[in-house]
């Protein structure tokens, strides 16, 4: 736990100053292309009406989603990718690990949540930079709480999602590459659920995808409730759908992974 | 009483490869994916399947030293992964202390203590710790107690420098250690894979008696030891598999094994000047001849010679043909000729019916 802490460390240490340069430059190209189009849309007034906070919010929250489900696919495929190899030996992290006597649920987990700390820490620079450097303002009577509701529902949804790609990848044997659910999702997550533009504005058969993703209601019920002050009553139907689409994932996530764990270790490895 | 048991054991490995095309990974795009499962429907993608354990029966009494003995690739290693119930088999039955592997498979795991060896071992210390902190850290993931550790590093003979840095020790230092770890959490199996890989003459024989006083006589546990080093496994073990391809080719006592080979008689040939390949066919296709291996003599620089180890069924019948073949057929000079007595290689040898060159250490 300790060793642990300090490769936390590191990253803070090491990694997190270029990634603020990322997110610094990645939020001033949005910035300056945004001022040459200086005006309120008006599909915007209903989030504030500033089109650059939007944004950085979108980014941020975006990537607080994403992450979620690439750091549980990332997790559980290197259990069952990971080697230590030396002389003529060779284990698999899953057969190290049980050695160790340490669950494949354990293992899963403490790899998730420390993976998953430094997105947090990453997104918190967005919303940092927005705030202090871009000068973005949250609405005076911003419902924090409602946003953070939010965006935990939807990161049990996004939880849910990267169970269920890498029980594709155990139950289909293919480990390398890119896995495709996720790959899509993610894909589709950035143009329709409202990171940069409001769902709103896309063309109807987009507007579809858009509602069947638990991204699109976390990030609008998130938005809401800090760009324009929604209170929770106001956010209840959609607290509601997170709930569904969290359930619904998160339990077909955690039963598919039960399932293709068990198939693994029946067949002593991937194939 | 038997703590092991296994009934027709086979384990199967799957491994693909691509008959015709294959793309790099272009890491952004599931490209592969694709790829792969196109190719498994258009059967471009070939599966092919490798029996590492083949209807493996073996039994192990209690408190012995049962010996795993085989060469590189002959499913030692898996043999001993399925029984530390880290992997399952395709098919078959094992029984550890009366659990089923798979069935109570928590329960095996909790009763089986894996020594790995020098060379494996390394991935379960840190270099840049110290050799306490590396077992401490060990003990903490067993709930074991810190007086434990000082007790494990004082019998492997590490206590002077339990505080140093693992980095500096020498081979024989960090063996004793890897062995350290294995010591930690007492249980009543032990199953070894090649944990002398490595170590010096003396190291290993240190090793032995670790075996013998601590864990057979005062811990009274069972051990299970693969090896590919013969004299090894006749020395230490009580009793001994010999497994080759996967499969069990015969297990028992040393001594009983070697009774075995009943009437094989053993002529060590050594020679003056080298006999290549073609004469030791010559001499294996001769009537009588079981078997034959060779052997650089490393000892005597000055005088190039090699050692041919041939088995016969009756020496007097065959000896006078071999001398005839090698010294007016080949004018090969004859050092030395001695009837031996058989020991567990040439069982090994015997029942592989091959050259074994490899395994004549």
């Amino acid at each position: 736990m300790k060793r642990n802490l300090w490769i936390q460390y590191a990253f803070i240490e090491w990694t997190l100053p270029f990634e603020v340069i990322n997110v610094l430059f990645g939020i001033a190209s949005w910035y300056f292309l945004l001022k040459m189009y200086r005006g309120t849309p008006a599909v915007l007034k209903v989030y504030g009406g500033d089109p650059i906070a939007y944004v950085i919010l979108g980014m941020a929250f975006h990537r607080f989603l994403v992450s979620a489900s690439g750091v549980i696919l990332s997790s559980i495929r290197s259990l069952i990718v990971g080697m230590y190899s030396s002389g003529g030996s060779r284990f698999s992290m899953f057969e190290y690990i049980r050695l160790a006597r340490i669950s494949a649920r354990a293992y899963v987990i403490a790899n998730f949540i420390q993976t998953y700390l430094q997105h947090i820490i990453i997104c918190t620079c967005y919303l940092l930079l927005g705030l202090f450097v871009f000068g973005i303002k949250f609405n005076p009577s911003a419902n924090y709480i409602g946003a953070v509701i939010a965006l935990m529902l939807g990161i049990m949804a996004c939880i849910g999602i990267g169970m269920i790609s890498a029980s594709i990848v155990i139950l289909v044997r293919i480990v390398y590459g890119v896995e495709p659910i996720s790959w899509s999702i993610n894909l589709l997550s950035s143009i329709v659920s409202g990171v940069y533009f409001p769902p709103e504005i896309l063309p109807s058969w987009l507007k579809v995808i858009a509602y069947y993703l638990p991204h699109t209601y976390a990030m609008n019920t998130a938005k809401l409730a800090i760009l324009a002050g929604y209170d929770n009553s106001q956010l209840l139907n959609n607290f509601i759908t997170l709930s569904i689409f969290a359930l619904l994932l998160l339990s077909t996530g955690i039963v598919l992974a039960y399932i293709s764990m068990k198939v693994y270790i029946k067949r002593g490895g991937l194939l | 009483m038997y703590v092991i048991e296994t009934y027709n054991l086979t384990k199967e490995f799957r491994i693909e490869r691509y008959r015709k095309f294959y793309t790099s990974d272009l890491s952004s795009s599931p490209s592969v994916f694709f790829q792969t499962l196109i190719g498994r429907l258009t059967k471009r993608v070939i599966s092919l399947t490798t029996k590492a354990l083949d209807s493996v029966n073996i039994k192990v009494k209690e408190n012995e030293v049962f010996g795993v003995l085989g060469p590189n690739g002959a499913g030692k290693s898996t043999l001993l992964k399925i029984l530390a119930g880290l992997t399952f088999p395709t098919s078959g039955k094992v029984s550890v202390l009366g659990y089923d592997v798979i069935r109570d498979n928590n329960e095996v795991i909790r009763r089986v203590n894996f020594v790995p060896n020098l060379v494996t071992g390394g991935v379960w210390c840190n270099p840049l710790l110290s050799a306490r902190k590396n077992l401490t850290i060990i003990a903490e993931l067993f709930n074991i107690s810190k007086e434990k550790v000082d007790e494990v590093l004082k019998f492997v003979g590490l206590h002077e420098v339990a505080d140093r840095i693992i980095g500096t020790f020498s081979t024989g230092m960090i063996a004793r250690l890897i062995v350290a770890s294995g010591l930690l959490r007492e249980a009543p199996i032990y199953l070894m894979d090649e944990p002398t890989l490595g170590l010096s003459a003396e190291a290993v024989r240190e090793f032995h008696a670790l075996i013998k006083e601590y864990i057979k006589k005062d811990l009274k546990a069972t051990i299970v030891y693969a090896t590919n080093n013969v004299l090894e496994a006749q020395k230490l073990c009580d009793r001994v598999a010999i497994l080759s391809k996967g499969k069990v080719l015969a297990c028992g006592r040393p001594t009983d094994l070697i009774k075995m080979l009943g009437k094989c008689d053993i002529v060590e040939i050594k020679t003056l000047g080298e006999v290549d390949r073609k004469i030791v066919n010559e001499i294996r296709a001769l009537d009588g001849v079981i078997n034959i291996l060779t052997k650089d003599s490393k000892s005597d620089v000055l005088t190039p010679s090699k050692i041919l180890r041939i088995h016969v069924h009756e020496v007097e019948d065959i000896l006078s043909k071999i001398i005839n073949l090698l010294v007016k057929k080949h004018d090969i000079k004859i050092r030395r000729i001695e009837i031996i007595e058989p020991t567990l290689e040439d069982v090994f040898i015997h029942l592989t019916k091959r050259g074994g060159e490899k395994f004549f250490e």
